[in-house]
């Protein structure tokens, strides 16, 4: 008789079996709905649900955070929450195809099981956002976790805890702007105003063509008590904190999201790391005042 | 944590906790935990040595030196599933998924770990600071390292690569485990150092010949083999002798514990581009390291059935960062020889309190080139010294 | 041949990183004194080339800070040419740092490290003219391994040193030291025809084949996937290696025996004709496992199918094996 007789008098409380076996373990989601944001389909939104009621009421999450979305034997990719936690009973994940799991995710037809684990990482710091005006600056399928505090913000329960709102939109051409038909109604809104540029145009496009970082410039938000949320390519996300900065925003007052290779989303498979910091734990959510004080690795 | 069990003879645990056994003692103090527990001992292995399962005294290799791979394996296995799954599909649409969390080793549980040198025990107190943490639980880890008790070993001849009194521990170091013994010349001490390890000895006593407590060894009441009749006293003289005398053979101090100070302002310093030329760029040292523990999960999936693993990984490679898009924030050998010394020596210690080295000196000898990591702490030293000096 | 170098204490102590010589040994007193002349030279030559500008960098051995091993040294101020050291331990294949370095480089080679670098620069890895080849007349390197396994009191040589037979690079600019006297029957260089080089692959061929395949899955079983000996082969310079590549997924994550076997089997089968047995990959091997038999076969066959030797003089600058074709080649083993 083997008895558990030594592991009993092991010092210190034992851990709760139900919460330390499930850090791996995602919650089983239905894709309820497919949108394919861009003319060359390599970015699409999937809208899902979680099959059983009681992983939504465990899954509390906030703008700016992401999650690990499984597609069963190819495996998991991190992906950003697009939605806002304002919107009750589904979420919302703009995938671009890049690598095997978010390819595999693109085959997956409305109707298929994933698997979606967390929420991980931070959040946009909102608190520190409450009274101030907003400048959004994303580029394109950077939107995606700008939107989720986009929405949150503009929801009517939020709304009047937010200043002006700005959000300055831009993508490679008219066909690789995502999220259209919010866009559209973005534009409508009295509460707050959209630029939206590209880079090149097409016949059709009739609105203004340039970078994201120059039309930031042309522009010109005064940074007041304001805050610059921007997300979008390297190097763009690089010009338009140049700008922000030369526009007299201090590096307190940009809040950007980083990306970064990961796997288990909780601070513990090693890879996501810059310096001291985990992106998926103490990020993705970094103010440029962090930024300039951890490694430049990233 | 560990016991500091006193061991001067005033009374207290410190007697109390300390037995004393005969050379011959071994076979049957090992044989003893085989017969109440699942052991795992230092094993041979064509040339290399590991952790395994024993099922008698004559499979156990006492240890000379640290084990080839190291003790983490019984944690952090190289390879584990961590959930099972099942995939219904019709018409090529994913349907449902059945998902099966894994019962992490259950059935090895409880085991007992023997032979485990003091810088291996305390590698897992510095594992627990990564997966028993207190922000997330990782329970397969912790459903291993709370099933398992460790019946170390002392070092009374460390070897060439060892340095671990310049991170922390030592040759006679009690962290992290629940026993230790000691040889102390003619015969073993044997230290009790948790409750824990009270209870694997409790059924011992009395068993084993040439096994008794240290409380009970008179004068003139020698055990098998034990030249002289020795008393409590002079044995602990003896155990201070031989831990003196282990230590000494440990070379002079490397600076692995203050230097996450001098590691701060370092990450731009163009030393890094003469430290890592030598590295090859592959992970013999973070797979054998204790304390390394960077995994890779991936599904491996035949047909609708499948499992979740998680395995080994190694910041030394290039896929371990690398972007789907094809950019790699770490791109170089240079990168991640850096990430490595760094994570170990000033991240680790920022996020936790310690460094991430026992000073078991395992990548040391298994390093293809001869990248010790000793002289490069002792570079980095150096060269924040030099730095230092010309601000 | 093994036993012929006999030294005592060597593995104690970190101070006596010194002496880890062949000494106390028949042929020792004489290859102590060729090696310092050996060593001599290279530094000699090294700090010639630094000085002329010759090279940005000169790559060699200096000492290592166990008492069995050496490093690879990366020199580049003539200055610092005086840490250059030559000696029975450098074991090293240093010419796996020339591919994609950057200027002009030098660098020591033993007979093994020259038949590399001949592949090198057929394969078109490296380009000869920023090159300064320093050859040195080897006569094998100690196997620290084996020594270790001794308990320090016999040194062996390595097996790949046993049955080398060029024991100088096919090309090269300087030879450092000059030569170094006669070809030690059984040892580098020795072409006598007085031992059968492949007789440990002929022996294992014999075997059934079941026990071939345990010998094997337990061979492979222990490997870590550590990927030491890909990193220490010269000719393994893949950018991307197929072992690291996920679509399509070669190797599987749980690390399975067949996952190893894939692994091993796929690199000998991209060495073979390609290898030249210059032993880095079972030194590099924290485990110890025999990467040899897969290589030796596969050189083996390369030579007694196609009469095809790698990276020797006749087939240095030659195609590689499998990227070579005459009307003349074997197809018995074709069905």
């Amino acid at each position: 008789m083997r008895a558990l007789q030594y592991a009993e008098q092991t010092p210190g409380p034992a851990p709760d079996p139900g919460t330390v076996r499930d850090v791996y373990l995602p919650h089983i989601a239905r894709i309820r709905k497919i949108t394919q944001e861009t003319d060359s389909s390599d970015v699409k939104t999937f809208e899902v649900v979680f099959l059983d009621e009681n992983a939504w009421q465990g899954f509390k999450y906030a703008p700016g955070q992401f999650a690990e979305l499984s597609v069963f034997g190819v495996g998991e990719a991190p992906i950003s929450i697009t939605s806002s936690p304002t919107q009750e009973g589904y979420l919302e994940f703009s995938v671009k195809r890049m690598g095997a799991v978010t390819s595999a995710l693109h085959y997956l037809e409305e109707g298929a099981v994933i698997g979606v684990r967390g929420p991980y990482g931070n959040t946009f710091p909102i608190d520190d956002m409450r009274g101030r005006d907003i400048i959004f600056i994303g580029g394109g399928i950077g939107l995606a976790p700008l939107r989720s505090l986009i929405n949150y913000m503009l929801s009517s329960k939020y709304r009047a805890d937010f200043g002006r709102i700005d959000i300055i939109y831009g993508a490679r051409s008219p066909g690789d702007l995502v999220f259209k038909w919010e866009l559209e109604k973005w534009q409508q809104r009295r509460d707050m105003s959209l630029v939206v540029t590209v880079d090149r145009g097409d016949d059709t496009w009739t609105g203004k063509v340039g970078f994201v970082p120059a039309v930031l410039k042309e522009i010109a938000p005064a940074p007041g008590g304001a805050v610059a949320v921007t997300c979008g390519p390297p190097i763009m996300i690089k010009f338009v904190i140049q700008n922000l900065l030369e526009l007299g925003f201090a590096p307190e007052q940009i809040v950007t999201t980083l990306e970064m290779r990961m796997k288990c989303g909780i601070g513990k498979c090693g890879r996501c790391n810059i310096g001291s910091k985990y992106v998926c734990k103490d990020g993705p959510v970094f103010t440029y005042a962090q930024l300039r004080e951890i490694p430049k690795e990233y | 944590m560990h016991g500091t069990a006193g061991l001067d003879r005033t009374g207290g645990p410190g007697v109390a906790g300390v037995s004393v056994m005969s050379k011959e003692g071994l076979a049957g103090f090992l044989n003893g935990l085989i017969a109440r527990f699942r052991v795992f001992a230092p094993v041979q292995e064509a040339g290399t040595t590991r952790f395994a399962p024993v099922s008698s005294a004559g499979e156990v290799m006492m240890p000379t030196t640290v084990t080839s791979r190291p003790l983490k394996e019984l944690f952090l296995p190289p390879s584990e599933t961590l959930l099972e799954f099942e995939v219904e599909t019709s018409g090529g649409m994913v349907g449902e998924v059945k998902v099966e969390p894994a019962e992490p080793g259950v059935g090895d549980m409880p085991r007992v770990v023997f032979g485990a040198r003091p810088c291996d025990a305390r590698s897992l107190l510095l594992l627990d600071k990564v997966f028993d943490s207190t922000d997330y639980k990782d329970g397969h880890y912790i459903a291993r390292r709370r099933g398992t008790a460790i019946i170390s070993v002392a070092c009374s001849e460390p070897a060439e690569i060892c340095f671990c009194t310049s991170t922390g521990g030592g040759p006679f170091d009690e962290a992290g485990s629940d026993v230790i013994l000691e040889d102390v010349g003619d015969v073993y001490l044997i230290k009790v150092i948790t409750e824990r390890g009270a209870g694997l000895l409790a059924g011992l006593e009395g068993v084993v010949p040439g096994f008794r407590r240290l409380s009970e060894q008179a004068e003139g009441d020698a055990l098998p083999g034990q030249l002289l009749p020795l008393l409590p006293e002079q044995l602990l003289a003896a155990e201070r002798n031989a831990k003196e005398r282990a230590e000494a053979v440990i070379p002079a101090l490397v600076p692995a514990r203050g230097i996450h100070e001098k590691l701060k302002g370092m990450f731009e310093h163009e030393c890094w581009g003469e430290l890592y030329r030598k590295c090859l760029g592959c992970a013999a040292c973070a797979y054998l390291c204790p304390t390394c523990h960077c995994f890779d999960i991936a599904d491996e999936a035949v047909d609708n059935k499948g499992r979740r693993v998680r395995c080994w990984d190694a910041c030394m490679f290039p896929m371990f960062t690398l972007h789907a898009s094809g950019h790699n924030p770490r791109p170089g050998r240079k990168e991640r020889f850096r990430q490595r010394v760094m994570h170990k020596f000033s991240y680790f210690m920022e996020n936790n309190g310690d460094i991430a080295c026992v000073g078991c000196g395992r990548c040391i000898e298994n390093c293809p080139v001869n990248m010790d990591i000793r002289s490069v702490l002792a570079s980095l030293d150096a060269v924040s010294a030099a730095s230092a000096g010309t601000v | 041949m093994s036993d012929l170098l006999g030294v005592s204490g060597i593995m104690s102590g970190i101070g006596g990183m010194n002496n880890w010589k062949r000494d106390s040994d028949v042929n020792g007193a004489a290859a102590n004194e060729a090696a310092d002349r050996v060593a001599q030279d290279i530094r000699r030559i090294a700090r010639k080339l630094l000085s002329d500008g010759e090279v940005d960098v000169f790559i060699g051995y200096g000492q290592g800070t166990l008492p069995s091993r050496v490093t690879p040294v990366f020199i580049t101020r003539p200055e610092d040419a005086d840490a250059l050291i030559w000696d029975a331990r450098c074991e090293n294949d240093l010419v796996v740092y020339l591919p994609g370095i950057e200027g002009k480089a030098g660098v020591v080679v033993k007979g093994c490290d020259g038949r590399a670098l001949a592949r090198l620069l057929a394969e078109k890895q490296v380009e000869r003219d920023r090159l300064k080849i320093v050859a040195v007349e080897c006569a094998g390197v100690i196997d620290r391994k084996s020594v270790k396994r001794d308990g320090g009191n016999r040194v062996h040589l390595h097996p790949s040193c046993q049955v080398c037979e060029e024991r100088t690079a096919p090309v090269y600019d300087f030879l450092a030291g000059g030569a170094t006297g006669p070809v030690v029957p059984g040892g580098p260089g020795d072409k006598s025809g007085s031992r059968d080089p492949f007789g440990e692959i002929r022996e294992f061929e014999a075997r059934a084949s079941e026990e071939r395949w345990n010998y094997f899955s337990q061979e492979f079983d222990r490997c870590i996937l550590c990927y030491a000996c890909r990193q220490a082969c010269p000719l393994c310079y893949c950018p991307e290696c197929f072992a690291d590549r996920a679509t399509p997924k070669w190797i599987g994550k749980d690390r399975a025996l067949s996952d190893k076997m894939v692994f091993h089997l796929g690199r000998a089968i991209h060495l073979a004709g390609r290898c030249i047995d210059c032993g880095a990959c079972v030194r590099a091997c924290p485990m110890g496992i025999d990467l040899r038999k897969l290589t030796r076969k596969m050189e083996k066959d390369a030579r007694e199918l196609f009469g095809y030797e790698a990276g020797k003089a006749a087939a240095a600058g030659a195609l590689p094996l499998f990227a070579s074709f005459t009307r003349e080649d074997p197809d018995d083993f074709i069905l």
